[in-house]
């Protein structure tokens, strides 16, 4: 084995796996080869020291790409149902997150939505009328959705909360009011950013909540400065 | 006996530098073009296998191998350039 084909295996081991004869046969170059040996603690201590930066955003037509793939296929046991759409959120704002960081340093994320616009809650309330359709079909919908919003820039949060009835506070402590809690109907929700409340109606109702019989609620943000 | 000590030690400094590493190891991330910091920021961030990855981009698996060994050799380029710049 020459050096050339030692570094491919090394680089598959890290980031894949190799099968057991590749293995032998790169631990025996090592064993013989310094300049190998030290290869491949640089690139093991890269490929761990990776690992601390702030997670960078996948293209955004990967994003989009990664969404459909992860909604459809076998990956979807990562995932459950609506917290696949919360996923595809946080892994695409992890970009977001990233943003300033990544476009001064040459990133390609393109943002055509003013930071300055305002953001918007849209409270994912009732449950999606699935008739026919697979769960899977409607996360593979969700993250397509998400994706989309997120390579605008318009993506700003997305989470699914549990199905539990949570807890209702007052000045007394916790409520038994048993109807109160029945009332609770959200299930998650997404931050956005859009020019104003037509421009986000508009966005929520491409949503696949709304295409399969949910209600969005939609409140504007009203940002505190201090 | 020497030089295996050398290795040695070389080996122990590059494993010990703490944060500087980090952040010249972000700068080198993304002086990559973007279709190879894709795949390492699949792998490594969302612990995607190569069988993965092609899915994903929708191109062979040994699309994905060759990228994937072209963009790890270009970090450790971009990671030595920026050392020696420091």
């Amino acid at each position: 084995m020459n050096c050339e084909r030692a570094v491919d295996l090394i680089i598959d081991s890290l980031m894949d796996r190799l099968t057991d004869d590749d293995e032998a046969e790169l631990e025996e170059h090592i064993r013989s080869c310094d300049a190998c040996t030290l290869r491949r603690s640089e690139f093991t201590a890269t490929w761990s020291s990776l690992r601390e930066l702030p997670q960078p955003e996948p293209s955004s037509v990967a994003a989009v790409e990664l969404g459909r793939v992860l909604g459809e296929r076998k990956l979807l046991r990562r995932y459950s149902l609506l917290a696949a759409a919360a996923a595809v959120g946080f892994l695409l704002i992890g970009g977001a997150g990233g943003y300033g960081l990544a476009s001064s340093r040459g990133g390609s994320a393109a943002v055509t939505v003013e930071d300055r616009s305002p953001s918007f809650l849209l409270l994912v309330r009732g449950e999606p009328e699935l008739g026919s359709t697979s769960p899977e079909q409607l996360v593979s919908e969700y993250f397509a959705w998400a994706g989309q919003l997120a390579s605008q820039a318009r993506l700003l949060g997305a989470e699914k909360l549990k199905d539990d009835p949570g807890r209702w506070l007052g000045p007394t402590g916790r409520s038994r009011d048993e109807d109160l809690q029945a009332r609770s109907d959200i299930g998650g929700y997404f931050v956005i950013r859009a020019a104003n409340y037509d421009a986000a109606e508009a966005i929520a109702m491409t949503s696949p909540h709304i295409k399969y019989g949910g209600t969005l609620e939609i409140r504007e943000i009203d940002p505190v400065t201090q | 006996m020497n030089e295996r000590l050398t290795l040695e030690a070389r080996i122990r400094k590059d494993l010990s530098k703490p944060d500087d590493r980090i952040e010249l190891l972000h700068e080198a991330l993304y002086r990559l073009t973007p279709e190879k910091r894709e795949v390492i920021v699949l792998s490594r961030f969302h612990g995607f296998s190569y069988a993965e990855i092609a899915e994903v981009l929708e191109c062979s698996l040994s699309a994905v191998k060759t990228r994937a060994h072209r963009a790890m050799r270009d970090l450790h380029v971009a990671l030595r350039e920026l050392e020696s710049e420091v």
